[in-house]
């Protein structure tokens, strides 16, 4: 007996309540957990132990900062624009929260007696509602980069909003998949559509295929994988706030409460994706294989908050690696790669699953079958193998050099041998080697 | 009624060029150094170095110290190639006075030097991907910096200004058994580098950041006069130990670390092969200084007062040419004593490599030129 | 009149001024980014009043693409064109505001009246029928069916814009004529051009004057090593005598 959409909107009042602080509370926890557990999985990557003052293990270092940042001055700039420049963190804060509502943590709980699936709510097109909050949530950014009224902020707001216009048009045609697949786009029944496989037959073999859409659709995994970082400004694509190009980016100018509500809007962001991802490829609250052998209890009551979880901080650790591991993407190759790489390659895959899902679906004859797939290869082999322009062959140096026009500038040739001043030859020659 | 109504609408401000001043505090000039450009969007249109904010006349103060207390104000001009430094002034002293240094000094100072390039050479290779945005290999580079740190801070006392050059050889004797304890930092750090050295060199987005970024050819390093691994990774093949050899260079094979690109890539791979060799360089020198007994200086006069007459000393250092021009005048101060640093003429460079790339590329150019803003503006 | 429920009364009652305020605000403001926000309010607004009106979909879609994506790029221009920029404006034609302002207020009059006497007794059906295999899914269908020649021929005619914006915003720019900054250094090392630093005047031991000209090796003075704003002087005869710097002072 699994939530589905009809199971919605039927709760108390204070059930509701409840639920909103539990999502509110559960945020702001995992926020101070996630900045504790990047620093230290971070630290391990680069051979030091990270924190390790407050509380055990580190582990309230966050807290503490938080406080800290609570009582820093307040800063103003002089040319701020000042309405914008307080509504910019509010924006990001708010649309961070409201896109957690619609994430299923479990199935059925009884909370004081009353029976009520463990998500806040659910509607059609939940899955939408992740994408316009975070559509939303970069106004935050670009209008606290325009409302600075200085430039390193302004160029991080500008890229911001540029990268988010790209990588979204990405992130919604990875998920098309995932509809086309599940038939909806409410939250949980796209987990219910994940927690069985299905019987498949391919080239007269029958299989079973696993349920969980990070198998059956890897590529559009791959794909929104890719632009939840971009999404979320993380490394390698944090262009937004770049530090070592524009010192802070958007943040450059903020201080205080407004840079701490900043602070919580990306950590709260990347448990977002995270969570979607669990929720539309990882079989969401759903136990994974081994632990389902253990019996029907792990699918039911609160633990799947556990899994749930556990698959989270696993995509959290993915994220934190990515920091510690590679480099920041310049900005036009950042984009390069979204428009030319990314949308290409999900309009393809999505494509390609319609028509799979078309031959499946109706009973075509065998040889038509035949000649739309080997129509299909056909025109995959013209791209692959579509010649190309060969690159000029470049010159060897000593000709390139000797090509420069008459009157350059002087150049000694790289086999130089440069004479021996008199001063070092008699240097060396008063001095024997010592054997 | 023809009052002039403003609404803020229009493209009033349409194509007119951005000025922005990187530095001279932002994150990526290590320093003080200040770029003032001009950006039509995120292309630079021009630049020009702002220099000078961390002048403090160490030409001028040489002026009015004795040769002993020299070798203090020429090891922090480039304050990480400390050694180096004070070594070149060390050289053109005993060069004016017809000091003979001891043989093993000799050998001390050049396995010191090469010891010291590569302390120089790690902080870059740690920072230059910090600046590209790969926060991880700054650790594993600073790692092997505390190795040799504790190395050099054993025999000098010093971890930054070892101050260890005395005209005429060395401040004292290594201690006993530093010579093998060297050789087992040297072995660890050789041991560990490769860590490094997958970590970044053959990363695909760093490749996509540093190749063909920042390309300077061999003529136009020439014509601004850059030397040491900048000049190298532009295909000028010069290196003084080879060259010119001072120290006792002579009797070791330098292998010069050519690249010919010319691009960021190939700078910082200049630097990642250099240290493979010097840390070689260093061992070879640790094994003759075995070899050799004797003293590591000279008995100096009370006084030190170089005879009247100029010599012109230069050495390799870490980041390129390092030369003193010492004019003396027989006292016990220099007349002159003029000052020719690497980064000086290396940073010129960025007035033509600057413009036409973007932002992110500048930060790119700007870390790959290898500068230390006191070697600037002496 | 017709059924309204009590939750979308409220919801009505609230945003409906909101969208109101956002409207006038865009139109009074003065600084476009603050325009551009009026806007997205109203847009907010009407998001939600499709929802309410149990069209979640198209109410997802106006905020993601309208809000979400369009008023980016508003504001992406918006940002590029700078903070101050402003255009001044004169009213050149006398009265053209009371003008506007009647018309325009005629215009909603008109309007409003008209909607109103088309509604006022209408009994709005098929909403439950529309619905019944689910908002998205019944969407879906019509437009992929019964629409799909208006559906294509729409996305045809918004693409056919797209890249005719394109071709009238290009500036069509040759491959060789777009300058990186290996072709900017090239040509600034061409034969007849200088590009380092010139020379610091000359610094000898009997002068060290700005004036000086630093000496090329040939013996020659360097001409680039002084500035041309200098004047040029005769040097008067203590000025060229011997110093004896060399010899301490001493006569030889």
């Amino acid at each position: 007996m699994n939530p589905t959409l009809a199971d919605f909107g039927h709760d108390n009042g204070w059930i509701v309540a409840l639920k909103v602080v539990g999502v509110f509370v559960f945020l702001v926890v995992m926020t101070l957990f996630t900045i504790w557990y990047e620093r230290k999985v971070v630290a391990r990557m680069q051979v030091r132990p990270g924190p390790n003052r407050h509380g055990p293990f580190g582990l309230l270092q966050s807290l503490a900062d938080g406080l800290k940042l609570a009582f820093k001055e307040d800063i103003m700039p002089l040319k701020a624009d000042r309405v914008v420049f307080f509504l910019a963190p509010v924006i990001s804060t708010v649309c961070a929260f409201t896109a957690f509502a619609i994430i299923p943590f479990g199935p059925f709980v009884s909370i004081f007696g009353q029976k009520t699936p463990l998500q806040l709510t659910d509607i059609p097109v939940a899955v939408l509602l992740v994408l316009a909050c975070s559509g939303l949530g970069i106004y935050g950014i670009v209008l606290s980069g325009w409302a600075s009224g200085s430039t390193y902020p302004l160029l991080g707001g500008l890229r911001s909003s540029a990268q988010m216009i790209s990588y979204e048009v990405a992130m919604g045609l990875s998920i098309v998949a995932v509809f086309m697949m599940a038939g909806t786009m409410s939250t949980s029944e796209i987990v219910n559509a994940q927690a069985k496989g299905g019987q498949g037959e391919l080239f007269g073999f029958e299989f079973t295929y696993p349920g969980w859409y990070v198998l059956l659709l890897l590529p559009s995994f791959v794909i929104y994988a890719i632009s939840a970082v971009g999404e979320t400004n993380r490394a390698p694509f944090d262009l937004p706030e770049a530090e070592s190009e524009l010192v802070g980016g958007f943040h450059t100018e903020y201080s205080s409460l407004k840079f701490a509500l900043f602070f919580l809007a990306e950590y709260i962001n990347m448990v977002t994706v995270s969570a979607l991802a669990t929720t539309l490829f990882l079989g969401g609250w759903r136990a994974p294989w081994p632990i389902t052998q253990l019996g029907p209890w792990v699918n039911q009551g609160w633990w799947p908050l556990l899994w749930f979880t556990i698959k989270l901080l696993i995509l959290l650790f993915v994220f934190v690696w990515l920091r510690g591991t590679l480099p920041r993407l310049r900005y036009d190759q950042f984009m390069r790669f979204g428009w030319k790489v990314l949308i290409p390659a999900s309009l393809i895959w999505i494509l390609a699953l319609a028509g799979f899902k078309t031959m499946n679906n109706e009973n075509l004859p065998g040889w038509q079958r035949g000649l739309w797939i080997g129509g299909f290869a056909v025109i995959l082999l013209a791209i692959l193998l579509w010649p190309r322009k060969r690159p000029a062959p470049k010159l060897p140096l000593e000709e390139e050099v000797a090509q420069r026009p008459e009157g350059s500038f002087p150049l000694p040739p790289i086999d130089l041998q440069v004479p021996v001043s008199p001063r070092a030859k008699r240097i060396t020659a008063d001095r024997e080697p010592v054997q | 009624m023809t009052a002039e109504v403003t609404v803020a609408t229009g493209t009033g401000g349409l194509g007119t060029d951005m000025v922005l001043n990187i530095g001279p505090q932002h994150p990526s000039t290590h320093g003080v150094l200040r770029l003032r450009l001009k950006l039509d969007g995120e292309r630079v249109i021009s630049a020009e170095p702002i220099i000078g904010y961390m002048h403090r006349g160490a030409e001028k103060l040489f002026e009015v110290r004795d040769y002993r207390q020299i070798l203090v104000l020429t090891n922090r001009h480039d304050w990480l190639s400390a050694f180096s430094n004070e070594l070149g002034a060390a050289l053109a002293v005993e060069r004016l006075m017809g000091i003979e240094v001891p043989e093993r000094a000799v050998w001390l100072r050049t396995a010191l030097a090469e010891l010291n390039r590569v302390l120089n050479h790690l902080m870059f290779l740690g920072s230059y991907p910090l600046e590209i945005g790969a926060i991880t290999p700054v650790f594993y580079a600073f790692r092997e910096r505390e190795t040799l740190q504790a190395v050099m801070e054993e025999i000098s006392g010093g971890r930054m200004h070892y101050m260890f050059n005395r005209v005429g050889g060395l401040k004292e004797e290594a201690p006993a058994g530093w010579t093998s304890r060297a050789r087992d930092a040297i072995g660890l750090v050789e041991k560990r580098l490769p860590d490094l050295d997958r970590l970044i060199r053959r990363n695909d987005i760093f490749m996509a950041r540093t190749v063909g970024v920042g390309v300077l050819t061999a003529a136009q390093a020439a014509a601004y006069g850059a030397s040491g691994p900048v000049a190298r990774a532009s295909g000028l093949d010069f290196d003084l130990r080879r060259d010119e050899p001072y120290l006792a260079y002579g009797s070791l094979k330098v292998p010069v670390v050519v690249r010919t690109a010319g691009d960021c890539h190939s700078r910082f791979e200049v630097l990642l092969d250099q240290v493979y060799v010097s840390l070689e360089l260093a061992r070879q020198c640790l094994d003759r200084v075995d070899q050799i007994k004797g003293p590591v200086n000279v008995r100096l006069p009370k006084v030190v007062k170089a005879p009247e007459g100029h010599t012109y000393a230069w050495t390799e250092n870490p980041l390129g040419i390092n030369g003193y021009y010492l004019v003396s005048r027989g006292e016990k101060t220099p007349w002159r004593l003029k000052l020719r640093t690497a980064s000086f003429a290396n940073v010129q460079a960025l007035s033509t490599l600057l413009p036409g790339c973007l932002v992110p590329d500048l930060i790119a150019i700007l870390g790959s030129m290898f500068f230390v803003v006191g070697d600037v503006d002496k | 009149m017709i059924d309204v429920s009590w939750g979308e009364q409220v919801v009505f009652y609230i945003l409906a001024p909101i969208a109101v305020i956002g409207a006038l605000g865009m139109v009074m403001a003065r600084n476009a980014v603050h325009s551009a926000l009026w806007l997205v309010l109203t847009m907010l607004s009407l998001g939600v009043f499709y929802i309410v009106q149990a069209g979640p979909f198209i109410g997802m879609v106006q905020i993601i693409v309208y809000t979400g994506a369009i008023m980016m790029l508003f504001l992406f221009v918006l940002m590029l064109v700078g903070r101050d920029a402003s255009d001044s404006v004169i009213e050149t034609l006398r009265g053209q505001k009371v003008a506007a302002i009647a018309l325009g207020v005629g215009l909603g009059v008109l309007l409003g009246t008209g909607l109103y006497r088309g509604t006022v007794d209408l009994t709005p059906v098929g909403l439950a029928e529309a619905n019944k295999n689910g908002n998205v899914q019944g969407l879906a269908s019509l437009i992929f069916t019964k629409y799909v020649w208006a559906f294509e021929v729409t996305s045809a005619l918004l693409i056919s814009a797209a890249v005719g914006a394109m071709i009238l915003a290009h500036v069509e720019r040759r491959k060789d004529e777009r300058i990186g900054q290996a072709a900017m250094m090239k040509e600034r090392f061409l034969p007849g051009n200088y590009p380092g630093p010139k020379p610091g005047p000359g610094v000898y031991a009997t002068s060290n004057s700005v004036a000086t000209p630093a000496k090329l090796p040939d013996g020659n003075p360097a001409q680039r090593s002084i500035s041309p704003i200098l004047p040029l002087r005769e040097l008067e005869p203590a000025e060229k005598a011997d110093k004896h710097t060399l010899t301490g002072g001493h006569q030889s």
